[in-house]
């Protein structure tokens, strides 16, 4: 413990070092209790408080509204849009940079969920809501969930220099919007609607070739309207484009080919849907020489090769959906031996792939196997016999693997995980470093959040039976929607 | 050409203090490693760091001498731990016990990390503080730190009020 004294003053500390402290706290709790010290800590800690604004106007109660709204800077506030012009005169307009309109029960970790209680758009609070996004001068970041947007707004949201915009789960609530020219500011676009049926195709085309024009700096595109997104990449060309994610993807799309043959600068391309939806042969093989820089492909099993051949960019693959597949060694087959990452994700037949991974990467170079088991099933069986089955078959080359699954375990089950590690060494004879992710069921159908890790590392040459560490991630900033940057973050894998 | 590893260098401190120190043990800080490769003949004269003082400077020396060999964190790997260390508040226990210290040797330390650009001491005393802080009501956090409320009442209720916007993320 740190011994007291009387004669010491924390304020001695420049405001950087302070925000180096507040970046400890987990909870906002305590920076509220900070602030409320002395006005020297307040005006610090408000720069952590209100970089992100959240509203929540969905509730059909008006009354509570204006008084959310009142609570920045104004105490009586008789209408909503008098608070919103008092706002941008306010020093709190500075300061924010992330503004977020959610139901309840979203947050903005988990804003692909559906709301606790059916949201109900109020589309005049909407409007006036962006009126005083025009007067935030450092707001960079827009997220809105199960919002209506009225044409209005999505002009207002067009024109705002944005870096990162969210829609998801939005309603278009007019037809005849006309694009205006994008302010060529953003770099990542998040947008999926509550229905692509009642989102009109007009409205939506328009939104994209709005959002999308002189969209110079775009890197980053999820969404999943293909059809209006690849015919928007083929009219504007966004030249900075290394990310794109399409769900419901249907690759028999007449965009597909010729908007991803434009994304000469493409790195990563995820393809995600529900099974019944996926289209699995694209109209025609890309040209000779296309996405000469794409490094890391998602997506299902059978359009391994139509992204692997003749690309020897490609250093990782992350394969979902692998049910469908009565022949995963055939599959396999045509991943490069190349690869550094292999990751197989909802793996239901599991055993065999893993088998056939190791068959066909025992001369190849790959450092990270990943497995993936989103589901609440117990499945982790098929692990230990998959391994067994594989010992013939070393991988000498695999230095990190990750197995993330609902474990069916109690935390702290010490020996089953030695179990596992033994079992492991004898296949993957040089790894550094093993993960057991073990998967909570949330009771809410498939959904599975992490409850807690074992992380193994094999230490120096003193401890050859190398370290075991429990993680209980219960109640860290781990959530489903950061998962992949929370692991990333603590083992890059 | 680089310097044999049991080369001892001199330092000054603000108060004159005067210290010879093992040029690895110095090399922690990031400062003083890119002063000393930045000179390319060996030189008596010590060199001056006029933002500490000896007895903090002292402290210092104690915690670079225990970590010494330790790898330095590189500059491309720290951005991409930034997130993962700001998650954990753990401790280990020599640092633990090294930063036992008063408050006011606890600023000084944090500071002197600061400008030497020590990173893992600049952690360990700024996770120190956030612990110190953590779970406490505004009046626990001036007892402990003799901050003065200079709000008004009415500022007060209206910051209050103004925190409960502030939603946790």
């Amino acid at each position: 413990m740190v011994k007291h004294s009387p004669r010491s003053n924390c304020l001695i500390l420049p405001e950087e070092l302070w925000l180096e402290i507040l970046s400890y706290f987990r909870s906002t709790q305590d920076v509220k209790q900070l602030s409320r010290c002395s006005k020297a800590l307040r005006s610090i800690a408000v720069t952590i408080l209100f970089k992100t604004v959240i509203v929540r106007p969905f509730s059909g109660n008006q009354g509570l509204f204006r008084e959310t709204l009142a609570l920045v800077g104004l105490s009586r506030v008789p209408k909503p849009q008098d608070y919103l012009q008092t706002l941008t005169k306010s020093h709190i307009a500075h300061i924010i940079e992330t503004f977020a309109i959610l139901p309840s029960g979203i947050t903005l970790q988990n804003t692909h969920q559906d709301p606790t209680e059916t949201p109900v758009s109020i589309i005049p609070v909407i409007d006036q809501i962006f009126t005083l996004l025009l007067g935030l001068p450092r707001l960079n970041r827009l997220v809105c969930v199960h919002a209506a947007l009225s044409e209005n707004v999505l002009n207002a949201i067009v024109r705002l220099p944005l870096k990162q915009l969210e829609l998801r789960n939005c309603f278009l609530s007019g037809d005849s919007f006309v694009g205006a020219q994008g302010s060529g500011t953003l770099e990542s676009v998040k947008v999926s609607f509550a229905s692509d049926i009642r989102a009109s195709y007009p409205a939506r085309a328009s939104l994209f070739a709005g959002l999308f024009a002189n969209a110079k700096n775009l890197r980053s595109i999820y969404g999943t309207s293909i059809n209006d997104i690849l015919s928007t990449i083929i009219h504007t060309h966004p030249p900075a484009l290394t990310s794109l994610s399409l769900s419901t993807a249907s690759t028999t799309c007449p965009h597909f080919v010729p908007a991803l043959e434009i994304c000469t600068s493409l790195k990563f391309i995820s393809l995600r849907s529900h099974r019944s939806q996926v289209t699995l042969s694209p109209r025609s093989p890309l040209q000779p020489g296309s996405l000469p820089n794409l490094e890391h492909y998602v997506g299902p099993a059978p359009l391994i090769p139509y992204f692997t051949e003749g690309r020897p960019s490609i250093k990782r693959i992350n394969l979902i959906d692998t049910i469908d597949s009565n022949n995963p060694a055939a599959l396999i087959a045509r991943v490069p031996r190349t690869l550094d990452s292999f990751t197989l994700t909802s793996a239901t037949r599991a055993a065999r792939f893993i088998r056939a991974v190791h068959s066909h990467f025992a001369l190849g170079s790959l450092e990270r196997f990943t497995i993936r088991c989103e589901a609440p099933s117990p499945d982790f069986h098929y692990l230990p016999r998959a391994l067994a089955d594989s010992d013939d078959t070393p991988l000498p080359s695999v230095r990190y693997f990750t197995f993330r699954a609902y474990l069916g375990l109690r935390p702290r089950q010490e020996n089953f995980v030695k179990g596992y590690i033994a079992k492991l060494l004898m296949v993957y004879r040089n790894l550094e470093e093993a993960r057991f992710i073990h998967l909570k069921d949330t009771g809410q159908g498939s959904e599975c959040v992490v409850g807690w890790s074992w992380v193994w590392s094999r230490g120096g040459p003193d401890s050859p039976l190398g370290s075991l560490r429990f993680v209980d991630v219960e109640d860290e900033s781990y959530n489903h929607d950061n998962r992949d940057s929370y692991w990333k973050d603590m083992n890059p894998l | 050409m680089a310097a044999p590893a049991t080369q001892q260098i001199k330092i000054r401190c603000n108060d004159e203090k005067e210290f010879t120190v093992d040029r690895d043990v110095l090399e922690r800080s990031v400062l003083i490693k890119n002063m000393l490769e930045d000179v390319t003949e060996q030189q008596d004269a010590p060199i001056p760091l006029p933002n500490v003082s000896g007895p903090v400077m002292a402290k210092v020396l104690e915690y670079c001498t225990h970590h010494r060999g330790e790898p330095l964190p590189s500059a491309d790997t720290e951005q991409s731990q930034d997130e993962t260390r700001k998650r954990t508040t753990d401790i280990s226990e020599w640092d633990q016990k090294f930063i036992t210290v008063d408050q006011e040797m606890l600023f000084e330390i944090i500071l002197a990390a600061n400008y030497l650009d020590i990173k893992s001491l600049l952690d360990v005393g700024c996770k120190t503080v956030a612990n110190m802080i953590k779970g406490k009501t505004p009046e626990e956090i001036r007892k402990l730190f003799n901050i003065v409320n200079d709000f008004t009442p009415e500022e007060e209720a209206q910051i209050k009020k103004e925190n409960e916007w502030a939603e946790d993320r």
